[in-house]
């Protein structure tokens, strides 16, 4: 099983925080805790899944995932 | 009947919804000494508006007026009391709080011709001695109390700075009527999500520490505090009179005393149920009931007040904290572990201040999670040199000569690194004054905006808006700190920060661009987790 970000997720870079808007409202995060949370992706996906449901979704493979990832990322 | 007015100041401020606590205190006092056949006291709150407090207290026609005096409004204060007299002319007037203790007879020397009365320390025991006399005629015994000062042919008569009033002689401060035209008294709990009618109180005075620059500390007594028992029987009757929610204990440092700060917090639980309360603390004190907050969140805890003042070691020293950076973080992230509401007392610019101190209290805001407080005034707040403070000492020795005792020097020319100098021009002086209500209004249009656009089924924009609205919140965090990389040339031929950032002042609410990124990316900074 592979996650990524849901399509309408973005992510923000600012001053060593990662700002993660879901659509309806935004979580910060440290940009170490960001990687972890990616990390976390790929090592227990169904676990993250189950934790960020409003984040993240069931994807094909984890090319997708981190194109996933990369796609979200604004300015 | 002899009517005492006690009339809030600073005039001219912003509208405070906490009323004139010294004042509630001082006149339930002589309410309950002299029983109220005797005495009609009053607190008038109309600090917004000196003519509507004017006319209050005239309509009241007091034959006592005292005026709590703070450092930076005398003549306001001054200017009101002439009116006062004006139209009053038998009035006896009195002045005290904190700026008349801090100069005392200096303040007599001054203004001993317009006030009969000048009271140091603890205003009880002065104000009972001199209503006392307007009842019996007697002025004698007055003039032998301590904390009475005044202005006869001969020079000052005074008697020495007032006792410290026994802590068993405290009153229910709720007991004196308050007139006013400010907004009832409100917490926003973000823990409850609601909104909670308060009540403020001081349950202790004076702190046991000795900060440098701190106006407390500088005045006669020790920390003492009010009887437990006796303060949740304040707030039993308060709390029957008209309920509350929430109780906002206005203390210089409640967490003296850890035992106290757990009874009550029990006690409110036991007698109020759902009640909340709030408060502030120096981080010493705070870290010591680390174990403790758990305990005193499930018991109504929600908001601090917290003397950080600094991120830089130096500075910290300076300002005789005793608390080091790395207690400051741990202090936050408890604060922010607990969703605790964080009240911010920080002193970004000081004389002393050196380009690193400068660099390292940005850098602690930054590791502490704090650039994105709904308030940003620690980003400008310079050192205020108070009367009697270790600090103003120091600066009038290093001039050479005393600071004008009504007068809280401007710090703008004082400065020892001519870089931080520069910075403070630009950005307190030029950006905090001519472009920061309008970039923080623009940040609120924006996230207003954005709610609009999710209602009206735009996310995609609304999320723009958020992001754009982020952007905008941290421009003064990276304004100051891109001046902190800037060389003393550069500094000195700005005129002002549009000749660096020309593109501010085309900034508009109705015109928020898709992706507000005006600046180059920034490297990684370590930090946690938390919902912004």
């Amino acid at each position: 099983m592979n996650v990524g970000l849901r399509k309408k997720v973005r992510l923000l870079r600012e001053l060593g925080f990662v700002y993660i808007d879901d659509g309806s409202r935004i979580f910060r995060l440290s940009e170490p805790a960001f990687e972890s949370l990616r990390d976390a992706c790929r090592d227990t996906p169904r676990d993250m899944l189950g934790r960020y449901p409003s984040l993240l979704v069931s994807v094909r493979s984890l090319d997708e995932a981190e194109r996933r990832f990369a796609q979200a990322e604004v300015g | 009947m002899l009517r005492i007015a006690l009339v809030a100041t600073p005039l001219g401020g912003p509208s405070a919804q906490v009323h004139p606590l010294g004042c509630m205190a001082i006149g339930s006092f002589l309410l309950e000494e002299l029983g109220p056949h005797m005495v009609e006291c009053k607190v008038f709150n109309f600090i917004r508006d000196p003519a509507r407090a004017l006319h209050e207290v005239l309509a009241f026609a007091p034959d006592i007026v005292g005026f709590p005096v703070y450092s930076g409004h005398v003549e306001e204060v001054a200017d009101l009391a002439r009116q006062v007299r004006q139209r009053l002319p038998q009035v006896t007037l009195v002045a005290g709080g904190p700026h008349v203790t801090l100069t005392w007879l200096d303040f007599i020397h001054r203004w001993g011709g317009l006030f009969d009365y000048a009271v140091n320390g603890d205003g009880e025991l002065p104000l009972l001695a001199i209503a006392r006399p307007r009842l019996s005629g007697d002025w004698g015994a007055c003039h032998a109390v301590p904390g009475v000062g005044r202005k006869t042919r001969l020079g000052v008569a005074q008697q020495g700075a007032a006792e410290s009033l026994p802590t068993d002689r405290w009153i229910n401060p709720f007991l004196c009527e308050v007139v006013t035209d400010s907004e009832a008294l409100y917490f926003s709990d973000r823990m409850d999500r609601r909104r909670r009618r308060a009540v403020a109180l001081v349950s202790s005075r004076s702190c046991p520490l000795k900060c440098s620059f701190c106006a407390i500390i500088a005045m006669p007594g020790k920390w003492r505090a009010a009887p437990v028992d006796a303060l949740l029987e304040w707030l039993r009757i308060e709390w029957v009179r008209q309920p509350f929610e929430h109780i906002y204990f206005m203390d210089a440092n409640y967490f003296v005393s850890q035992k106290r700060v757990r009874e009550v917090a029990a006690r409110i639980r036991e007698l109020f149920g759902d009640v909340t309360w709030s408060t502030s603390s120096t981080v010493g004190y705070f870290l010591k009931m680390e174990a403790d907050l758990p305990w005193l969140v499930a018991h109504g805890l929600r908001a601090i007040e917290l003397g950080l003042e600094a991120g830089s070691p130096e500075q910290l020293a300076f300002l005789n904290k005793h608390a080091s950076t790395a207690q400051n973080l741990r202090a936050v992230e408890l604060i922010q572990q607990h969703q605790l509401v964080l009240g911010l007392d920080f002193i970004m610019f000081y004389p002393d201040q050196s380009l690193r101190g400068l660099i390292e209290n940005l850098d602690f805001l930054r590791q502490a999670s704090l650039l994105d407080e709904d308030y940003s005034d620690h980003l400008y707040t310079a050192l205020v040199l108070y009367p009697g403070t270790p600090l103003r000492s120091f600066y009038e020795t290093r001039r050479g000569e005393p600071f004008a005792p009504d007068e809280l020097p401007d710090i703008r020319d004082m400065f020892v690194d001519p870089v931080v100098k520069e910075i403070y021009r630009l950005f307190v002086l030029d950006y905090g004054e001519h472009h920061r209500m309008r970039i923080e209004g623009i940040v609120k249009a924006w996230r207003g905006q954005a709610a609009g656009r999710q209602l009206a089924g735009n996310p995609r924009r609304a999320q723009q808006l958020r992001f754009n609205a982020i952007r905008l919140h941290h421009l003064p965090y990276r304004l100051l700190r891109e001046l902190t990389t800037l060389p003393l040339a550069q500094l000195h031929a700005l005129n002002s920060i549009d000749d660096y950032w020309p593109w501010l002042r085309n900034l508009r609410a109705d015109r928020a661009p898709v992706d507000f990124n005006p600046w180059p990316a920034t490297p990684a900074e370590p930090a946690h987790v938390e919902a912004a």
